[in-house]
């Protein structure tokens, strides 16, 4: 556990010293909820019900949307990437500890980082907007619990989509692939309630909606408690199946490498 | 005299872009699977993109008196712009690594004007496809929105494209050459202005007025997308804005120019 800890300790340090790429990141989604806040402003000018949300559930939404997916925003594709290129990922695999455990460990000291610096902003923002008038405890407690989870099931996607990389050596691409579908399929953009007839029913068999939509309800309270404890349970289910993927793949993936230098 | 002495400067500047841009092509050819994998990539983000415009509409009417194809036209003029950047003028990108990695030395001592090297530093065969599905985007929404064409429409909405894709080379070559006096190795300017094109997708009437302001002065978005839709489709609120914009693309290419001179006085080779 230890060891794992240096690397906690390592993305944390990582994330401070790379803030700017981070801040230029969190800016460019800042703007889209920014939009999409002015959007449905005007949509709701016009009429106070859309598909049962109502403007002032929307306007939560929004900026809880958007702090779910901020956290834990640096993809690593592309790091990974450059590793198989370059061939320093040989490094990592020779390291006596989990490869994914590496990662992931790595990834939450800068998620850290991420969230204080997002949660300090997004925080003022909502309350500025919103005012306290909608938080309670328990919501809270499991909204963290969720978020928490949330960022699990980012993982094991990114972590997939990071192996992809290894037979492609192209990241961009995969690193865009992921972006996009993570933000289509997981409310980050809009509610997934308000999806049409046949896409509502796939995004449900779909991991990428406990990234920001189960969380999101859970917060602004469009879930009961008892589909709040389901919708978490159902987090954990998706995480432990797509970490199975993860090995799985994992060990083919690792198969591939060809080096070409290090 | 000197008028022809200009026009002959003119069309070698014009055969040396077609050469650089040739000799970037040649280059890329080393990259095909990357090439079609790009194909794809933006095929599918851009579907994303749209559908989650027609998302949105598929709950309401109408955004701020806007229709659904009203607003894939301004999709239709911000993805071409975007298409045509990537495609011609990508080297606007590149400036802030050239500066930090010195590579400008390089040209600097070439018998060819720095700006023109610049612009052709780099080439993004992504943005033939964007343009190429934003053709398809404009074409299929001017045909749902029932526009009524004549000649004197057409020829404006081709000027429209052009000055919209002017306005943002110039709106990219400017934060770039921001790195002219910037220390460090990242700019994240010309990144932050191209995300602010997502306010673009929107017409400007739904922002508060500072935020108007913004788009429609500071960095002036609504140029590129909102003005010349709206002027297409005879939206009222438009119309004086839309005889605007030369004069915008002017000071832009003017400011941009200025940038550029500023800027390579203020050079100074970094040890690399």
């Amino acid at each position: 556990m230890k060891k794992y800890l240096a690397y906690i300790r390592c993305g944390f340090l990582e994330g401070c010293a790379y803030r700017s790429t981070f801040i230029t990141g969190m800016l460019a989604n800042f703007i889209q909820a920014v939009v999409l806040y002015y959007v449905w402003k005007s949509i709701f000018a016009y009429q106070e019900i859309v598909n049962g949300y109502t403007w002032e559930i929307m306007r939560q939404y929004v900026f809880v949307a958007f702090l779910c997916n901020s956290v834990f925003s640096m993809g690593f594709e592309m790091n990974i990437a450059e590793r198989i290129v370059k061939g320093d990922i040989i490094l990592d695999l020779l390291k006596p500890l989990s490869y994914r455990g590496m990662l992931f460990f790595r990834m939450l000291g800068t998620a850290g980082m991420e969230f204080a610096v997002t949660f300090l902003l997004i925080g003022s923002i909502y309350l500025a907007v919103n005012g306290t008038r909608y938080l309670s405890g328990i919501r809270a407690i499991l909204f963290l619990i969720s978020l928490f989870l949330g960022m699990g099931v980012k993982f094991c996607i990114q972590y997939l989509f990071s192996l992809l990389c290894f037979y492609t050596d192209n990241s961009y691409g995969v690193t865009k692939a992921r972006e996009i579908l993570t933000n289509f399929f997981s409310g980050a953009l809009i509610p997934l309630s308000m999806f049409p007839g046949v896409l509502r029913e796939l995004v449900r068999y779909l991991p990428f909606q406990g990234i920001v939509y189960t969380p999101c309800c859970v917060f602004i309270g469009t879930f009961s408690i008892e589909e709040c404890v389901s919708q978490i349970l159902l987090q954990i289910v998706w995480i432990l199946l797509l970490s199975l993927a993860g090995t799985l793949f994992g060990k083919k993936a690792f198969g591939v490498i060809s080096m070409y230098g290090g | 005299m000197k008028g022809l002495e200009g026009m002959k400067k003119c069309r070698k500047y014009i055969r040396l872009y077609i050469l650089f841009q040739i000799q970037n092509i040649k280059s890329l050819a080393q990259y095909r699977t990357d090439f079609l994998m790009m194909v794809f990539f933006t095929l599918f983000s851009q579907g994303c993109n749209l559908g989650l415009i027609g998302i949105i509409y598929s709950n309401i009417p109408e955004v701020g008196g806007w229709t659904m194809w009203e607003i894939f036209l301004l999709y239709g003029f911000l993805l071409f712009s975007e298409g045509f950047i990537n495609f011609f003028f990508q080297g606007a990108w590149k400036i802030t690594n050239m500066i930090h990695m010195a590579e400008l030395d390089r040209f600097l001592v070439r018998p060819v004007p720095v700006g023109l090297q610049l612009l052709t530093a780099k080439i993004d065969f992504d943005g033939l496809n964007k343009m190429v599905i934003a053709a398809a985007v404009l074409i299929v929404g001017f045909i749902r929105c029932e526009v009524r064409w004549n000649p004197v429409k057409v020829i404006l909405f081709l000027l429209f494209l052009l000055e919209a894709c002017v306005i943002r080379v110039c709106m990219i070559w400017i934060a770039s050459c921001v790195s002219f006096w910037m220390e460090g190795k990242k700019n994240s300017l010309n990144y932050f202005v191209i995300s602010l094109g997502e306010m673009a997708k929107y017409p400007l009437i739904i922002y508060p007025p500072v935020f108007q302001g913004i788009f429609g002065y500071l960095i002036p978005y609504a140029f590129v997308s909102y003005y010349p839709v709206g002027y297409l489709l005879g939206k009222a609120e438009t119309g004086a804005g839309a005889f605007i914009i030369p004069f915008f693309c002017i000071a832009m290419l003017a400011a941009s120019c200025l940038m550029l001179r500023a800027g390579l006085r203020n050079y100074e080779s970094s040890n690399y």
